[in-house]
């Protein structure tokens, strides 16, 4: 009989559905009413056929391999953050391919992979092949305009308007106008809505402990930095070309759905800070490098590769951190020492002398 | 999720139902598994099949003279290799039908009477092992008087979930407990004493002082031990001592009885009425939990309690360390998922490591990644795998790495030590 450790198993409430992902769903309820607001009722449609594909793909992973399905629910996860990074002109099928390639990479992760750990963001992935195989169709944007449509047909692919992270980098922000920044009314992916929206579902996230406020702070200020030390939009203040960039494009949903994705962000709170600021300054620099106009998820697929790394670079700077503070208290406590002894010395002197 | 960021976990204590009853004695066993041969160190049986054991006879013994006892009366049946989950490989004495029975020891000396080297002496001639940490009662003391030793406390915590052994003992037998304290601070020149106990609404009370000790009501996180050898280097030195050690050194100095019985808990999910036991050392674990009535549901027997223990056969011997037998159902238990990153077990772990990261580098075979994440801090309290949502048994990885650095550091010294 092989002898194994019992502490995993005193606990008993492990088959309860995970508080995090709790939070995680109904946080992103915000952006995904938002999109029906925006988009009409079409947005609900693409979710639905993306939801409907990872329930299926579960399905199935569960009658071949046996895992049990949902209680992590990644994959349900995956598959609302995904059309929600897509425009609302997008084929119907089209997210739903890139379910299908995310949900297969967790599967292989999870069965082939030991040890059994998610290191890379399936989400980012599957958004990734969708524009490595659609290529300019998944940047065909339109103007969204609340309430107005509800039928099921989308507005044609002839009335695409720029998104303003292609105003950001054609380096045109005269257009710029933070009434329509607020109300979400600027073209983008269905999930890049109104960014109090966002902040909204951010704090929700972080007071609830689901999602850490080191990565999410440190991104959003370093993507702020980064853009307005990079410059180069005329034709409105550098804070408002610095507003703009992290509210317009995907950068602030991606920053509170992926990024703060318990699975890729490191473990230590030196690491979340420096993942934090490398994510903002990566995604600002593929923004300005790459051709295509969203590059969040890039950025953070490849930086949550880094997280294991980053992770033991924080844990050495934290070990060397305390080590010093030790030295520095020893060296305080060996001077403090060596005046009471030339005190006890000169009270001896003193009473010898009387 | 992320909001265990203090090392450590809250309110792991709850009072064992154990506690409700007074300490019982064991009576019968079928066997009995001796194991004569601790560590790596030499030993000496003068024993051979067919030899007749009887308590107060000297078993074995090590160079440095430490003796092993037995409680039992009866005859060698055979000398055989043991693999025990607490002392790995060992050579143990069987002994078929043993007899024995417990009773408290008339006091014939007083413990007033002995001067500090002849205290370590008696802990020494009666075979003492510390349960907090496995070590001989004599080497410790000595340690701790060499050291300087400010405070001497003795530690009746039992922190973890159905173990209530140290602090039934406290209780029944608190005043052979405080002496003993107070002659072993005595021996290692403390000046200072104190009884550790658990604070909290659901903690069994104790008076403010037991004897002439003061009796400290704390209420740490588990691990309790490490914290609590924090706060006695915070009063300025010294050491902890079970309250098994304590209560045996009281036994030895009073009657010169040896260390041959062990006070432990059984209790778990499967024991519908946990007790606490006076055991004598030898006794296979499932003829202990055949006195308690346990369900008819399969059973896994953890020894080395729930947190830091591991599963056992019922015929593993009892060993002077125990102070728990846990006996859980075994339905309840299922496989490890994947990591869900919760970073869960880097915020509870005492010594500040990166438990998880430490279990992939260990199973992805990169050492020099392993050297830099220092798994030889670890202290295997297995907090890391008691609050893992998916039941990951990263204690067991990180232990298995700890060894892996040890082992590449001692053959690493050995060799520079060569070229020397």
């Amino acid at each position: 009989m092989k002898s194994f450790n019992t502490a995993p198993f005193i606990r008993l409430d492990s088959d309860k559905f995970p508080k995090y992902y709790t939070d995680l769903l109904i946080a992103l309820a915000g952006p995904l009413f938002m999109a029906v607001f925006l988009y009409g009722v079409r947005a609900a449609l693409i979710m639905a056929f993306s939801l409907v594909t990872a329930v299926f793909l579960n399905a199935l992973e569960f009658s071949v391999f046996g895992n049990k399905p949902i209680i992590d629910a990644d994959d349900i996860l995956t598959a609302v953050i995904i059309p929600l990074l897509c425009p609302a002109t997008i084929n119907l099928l089209i997210p739903c391919a890139g379910v299908a390639v995310a949900v297969a990479v967790r599967i292989f992760i999870s069965n082939f992979i030991r040890p059994k750990m998610m290191f890379l963001s399936t989400a980012c992935i599957g958004w990734i092949f969708l524009v490595a195989v659609f290529g300019s169709r998944m940047f065909e944007y339109t103007q969204p305009q609340a309430l107005t449509s509800f039928s099921l047909s989308v507005t044609s692919v002839g009335e695409t308007v720029p998104s303003v992270t292609a105003l950001i980098k054609s380096g045109n922000g005269e257009s710029f106008d933070l009434i329509h920044l607020l109300l979400g009314e600027l073209a983008g992916p269905m999930g890049a809505s109104s960014p109090i929206v966002l902040l909204a579902c951010a704090l929700f996230l972080i007071i609830r402990h689901s999602a850490p406020y080191q990565t999410f702070v440190g991104y959003i200020l370093s993507a702020f930095v980064c853009s307005v030390a990079f410059g180069g939009v005329s034709g409105c203040t550098l804070l408002t070309a610095g507003l703009f960039s992290i509210s317009g494009g995907s950068l602030l949903f991606c920053a509170i759905f992926i990024a703060c994705q318990r699975h890729f962000y490191p473990m230590t709170k030196t690491g979340r800070w420096i993942s934090g600021i490398l994510l903002g300054f990566f995604t600002v620099l593929l923004r300005n490098i790459l051709p295509i106009e969203q590059a969040a998820p890039i950025a953070i697929l490849v930086i949550t590769f880094l997280s294991y790394y980053i992770d033991v670079v924080a844990y050495l700077l934290n070990n060397a951190v305390r080590y010093v503070k030790v030295l520095h208290r020893n060296r305080i406590r060996q001077r403090i020492e060596g005046i009471r002894k030339k005190s006890r010395k000169n009270d001896d002197e003193a009473q010898e002398i009387l | 999720m992320l909001n265990s960021q203090i090392s450590g976990i809250k309110s792991l204590f709850r009072p064992s139902d154990a506690l409700k009853g007074p300490i019982t004695a064991l009576t019968e066993a079928s066997s009995a598994y001796i194991p004569v041969a601790l560590d790596k160190e030499r030993f000496y049986t003068p024993l051979t099949n067919g030899s007749s054991v009887s308590p107060q006879k000297q078993l074995s013994f090590t160079e440095s003279g430490f003796p092993v006892y037995s409680a039992f009366t009866g005859e060698v049946e055979d000398i055989l290799k043991l693999d025990h989950p607490l002392l790995k490989e060992t050579v143990a004495i069987k002994i078929a039908h043993p007899t024995f029975s417990f009773s408290l020891p008339a006091e014939k000396y007083d413990i007033d009477s002995y001067s500090p080297d002849e205290i370590i002496e008696w802990a020494k001639k009666a075979g003492i092992v510390d349960e907090t940490d496995g070590e001989r009662l004599y080497k410790k003391l000595q340690r701790i008087k060499a050291s300087g030793a400010k405070i001497l406390v003795c530690n009746a915590l039992s922190d973890t979930p159905f173990e209530a052994a140290n602090t039934a003992l406290l209780r029944s037998y608190g005043e052979a407990v405080s002496k003993a304290l107070v002659a072993a601070s005595y021996a290692v020149g403390a000046s200072r004493c104190a009884i550790a106990v658990f604070d909290g609404k659901k903690a069994p009370q104790f008076p403010q002082s037991i004897g002439q000790v003061p009796v400290m009501k704390i209420n740490f996180r588990y691990p309790s031990k490490p914290l609590l050898d924090m706060q006695i280097r915070g009063w300025g030195g010294g050491d902890q001592i079970g309250a098994g050690a304590l209560f045996a050194l009281y036994q030895a100095l009073t009657s010169h009885k040896p260390h041959t019985y062990v006070c432990l808990t059984v209790d778990g999910t499967a024991v519908k009425e946990p007790k606490n036991m006076f055991v004598p050392i030898g006794v296979p674990i499932g003829d202990v939990v055949r006195n308690c009535v346990v369900s008819d549901l399969p059973h896994l027997f953890v020894v080395g309690g729930i947190m830091n223990g591991v599963t056992c056969l019922p015929e593993t011997p009892v060993t002077a360390t125990m102070t728990s037998i846990v006996v859980n159902d075994i339905e309840k238990y299922e496989s490890e998922r994947i990591c869900s990153g919760c970073s869960e077990c880097v915020g509870v772990c005492p010594k500040k490591l990166l438990p998880v990261h430490i279990m992939t580098a260990l199973k992805r075979g990169n050492s020099s990644m392993l050297s830099l994440l220092n798994p030889e801090l670890c202290i295997g309290c297995g907090c890391c795998s008691y609050v893992c949502p998916s039941r990951i048994n990263i204690m067991q990885s990180v232990l298995e790495a700890k060894n892996e650095v040890l082992s590449h550091t001692a053959k690493t010294e050995g060799g520079s030590d060569e070229e020397l």
